[in-house]
C-alpha cells in the first residue's frame, strides 16, 4: 500500500473509529475527513492535487500559446461567472476553476486537469442562450470532476511515471520544466489532441447536463448543442472535435437513455432559457493572422472590422492591428502581449 | 463587412420568422418509435404512438421535451428523439429564446487542428490574464 494510502487509511479510522465515536459526534473535524477524501483521490489517480492542477495549467498555458484568449474582458468574465455556478455544483468546488474563450474558429473545448476549461471562440459564437453555454461548460467541469485526462496522463507517463513527473515539475525550471511536462501532456498540448473512452465522453454528457440543471438550466441546452454539432458533420471546423468524441448522434441516444430515469428528480431549468449575456457577435474580430481566413482578403477585413470596433468601444481597447505579426504558437514576442488589450483597460 | 453581413442576415432572418423572438416552427422528424404525451413528461397521459421517421413541426420547447404537431395529433415528444434534418449547416433546432444563429461565421474555417496543438508552446502572460478573469 502507498504511503498515501496508508495515511488515508489513518485519517479515515481516526475519524471515523472508536476514538472519534468516544468523542461526541459534534466534534468531528470535517476538515480531516474531506482531505481524507481527497486523499483518497489522490490514491485512485496517483497525482496529489496540487500538481493536478499545476500540470493543467500547464497544458492550458501552452493551449493558449496555439490559440489566445479572445480580446474581450466582458466574455472571459461572462464565461467564469457561468463556468463557477456550473463548478459550484460539482463534487471538486474548491478548485481553482478557471474559464476562459480561445480565439479560433473551431468548433470545440478543453478541460485541463484541476479545473482550466476553454471554450473556442467559434463554438461560442453558435450558442444562443446561457443553457447551451451552461451544457459545454458542465460537460467540461464533468471530465475535471471525474478526472478523465488526468487517467490519460497516467497511462501516458505510466504510473511510476506521473508520480515522479508531478513531484518533480513543480522543482523544475525552463527546459527541464518543459521535459517533465512533455513526459506527461505530450509535445506541445498534444494530450488534447487524443481521444477519450468513449464511456468518458458519454458520462461527461450526463454529469455535465445534470449539473448545468442543478444550477438552474434547462436540459434544452445540452440537447441543443449535441445537435448542432451533429449538424456540423464534415464541417473542417469540427474536424478536431469529430476525431477525439463519439458522434454526436451516439452521444444523443446515450443521453436520452441515461437521463431519462433522472429527469424527474432533476429541478425543471428556467424556461425558455435565459440569453447570453454577451452575444458571440459582439467578439471583436479574430487577431489578424490567427484564424485562417474562410476566403482571402478576409483579414483585411477583420482589420478595418477591428479598427472600427475600437472606435466603437467594443472590446478593450487593444491597439489596432497590432496582432499582424503574431505567429502560433512560438516564443512570445515582448511587450507584445500587453498591446492584447487583454491587460489593460477597466475589469 | 462581417458586422453588416451578420446583420443582414439576422434582418432576413427576422423577416422570414415573422417577427423576431419567435421560436421557428421547425419540420422534424422522430429517430425512434415514441409517444406523444399531453404534457412535457412521460408520466402524462399518452395522445398517440409515434413510429420512427414520423415527420411533424416542433412547435414549443421545454426541458427535454418538444411539442409536436403531427398528423396524429398534437402532444409532448421526448426531444432526443427528434431529428431536425439530414447534417448540414443550420439543420439544429432553433433555441426558445434565440439570439441569432450566425451559421456562415465558422463554416469551412480551418481552426485549431492536430499540429497546432503539438507545437504549442507556454504562454505565461495568458494564464496570468486567464487568472485575472475569475476574480
Amino acid at each position: 500500500m502507498s504511503r498515501r494510502s496508508f495515511f488515508a487509511v489513518v485519517i479515515l479510522a481516526a475519524t471515523f473509529g472508536p476514538a472519534a465515536h468516544a468523542a461526541s459526534i459534534f466534534n468531528v473535524d470535517i476538515n480531516r475527513a474531506a482531505n481524507a477524501v481527497k486523499n483518497l483521490g489522490t490514491a485512485a489517480t496517483g497525482i496529489e492535487e496540487k500538481d493536478e492542477i499545476a500540470l493543467g495549467r500547464e497544458l492550458a498555458g501552452r493551449t493558449m500559446g496555439a490559440a489566445p484568449l479572445v480580446n474581450d474582458a466582458n466574455v472571459q468574465r461572462y464565461v467564469n461567472k457561468v463556468g463557477r455556478a456550473i463548478a459550484a455544483q460539482s463534487d471538486r468546488p474548491d478548485l481553482p476553476w478557471r474559464f476562459g474563450v480561445i480565439d479560433t474558429g473551431s468548433v470545440n473545448a478543453f478541460a485541463a486537469p484541476g479545473g482550466v476549461i476553454l471554450v473556442t471562440r467559434g463554438l461560442y459564437e453558435i450558442l444562443e442562450n446561457e443553457a447551451q453555454l451552461a451544457a459545454v461548460l458542465g460537460h467540461e467541469v464533468a471530465h475535471v470532476m471525474k478526472r478523465h485526462h488526468v487517467e490519460v496522463m497516467r497511462k501516458q507517463a505510466g504510473t511510476q511515471g506521473l508520480a515522479g513527473a508531478a513531484q518533480t515539475y513543480l522543482q523544475a525550471t525552463g527546459r527541464d520544466r518543459t521535459g517533465i511536462a512533455d513526459k506527461v501532456l505530450g509535445e506541445g498540448a498534444e494530450l488534447f489532441t487524443k481521444s477519450l473512452d468513449r464511456d468518458a465522453e458519454y458520462e461527461a454528457d450526463l454529469v455535465g447536463t445534470t449539473l448545468a440543471a442543478k444550477a438552474g438550466y434547462s436540459v434544452s441546452g445540452m440537447i441543443d448543442v449535441l445537435q448542432k454539432l451533429r449538424a456540423r458533420a464534415g464541417d473542417p471546423s469540427a474536424n478536431l472535435l469529430y476525431e477525439t468524441h463519439p458522434h454526436p448522434n451516439d452521444r444523443l441516444t446515450k443521453l436520452g437513455e441515461t437521463i431519462e430515469p433522472q429527469l424527474a428528480k432533476l429541478p425543471p431549468g428556467e424556461e425558455p432559457p435565459p440569453p447570453l449575456q454577451v452575444a458571440g457577435d459582439s467578439l471583436p474580430a479574430p487577431v489578424a493572422g490567427r484564424a485562417a481566413p474562410a476566403a482571402p482578403g478576409r483579414a483585411l477585413a477583420q482589420e478595418s472590422q477591428q479598427s472600427q470596433q475600437q472606435q466603437d468601444g467594443a472590446g478593450l481597447g487593444g491597439v489596432p492591428g497590432v496582432g499582424q505579426g503574431v505567429r502560433r504558437g512560438g516564443a512570445a514576442i515582448p511587450g507584445l502581449d500587453m498591446f492584447r488589450g487583454i491587460m489593460g483597460g477597466g475589469r | 463587412m462581417r458586422r453588416t453581413l451578420a446583420l443582414s442576415i439576422r434582418a432576413a432572418a427576422c423577416a422570414w420568422l415573422l417577427g423576431c423572438g419567435l421560436a421557428a416552427a421547425q419540420q422534424v422528424t422522430l429517430s425512434k418509435d415514441s409517444t406523444l404525451h399531453t404534457e412535457p413528461n412521460a408520466a402524462a397521459a399518452p395522445v398517440a404512438q409515434l413510429k420512427e421517421g414520423t415527420a411533424g413541426e416542433v412547435i414549443a420547447r421545454k426541458g427535454a421535451w418538444v411539442q409536436l404537431k403531427s398528423a396524429a395529433g398534437t402532444g409532448w415528444v421526448y426531444a432526443f428523439n427528434v431529428n431536425y434534418g439530414s447534417a448540414g449547416a443550420g439543420a439544429a433546432p432553433a433555441a426558445a429564446s434565440s439570439q441569432r444563429r450566425q451559421t456562415t461565421s465558422t463554416i469551412g474555417i480551418r481552426g485549431l487542428e492536430k499540429e497546432d496543438l503539438k507545437n504549442a508552446t507556454f504562454d505565461g502572460k495568458q494564464l496570468d490574464a486567464l487568472d485575472s478573469f475569475a476574480k
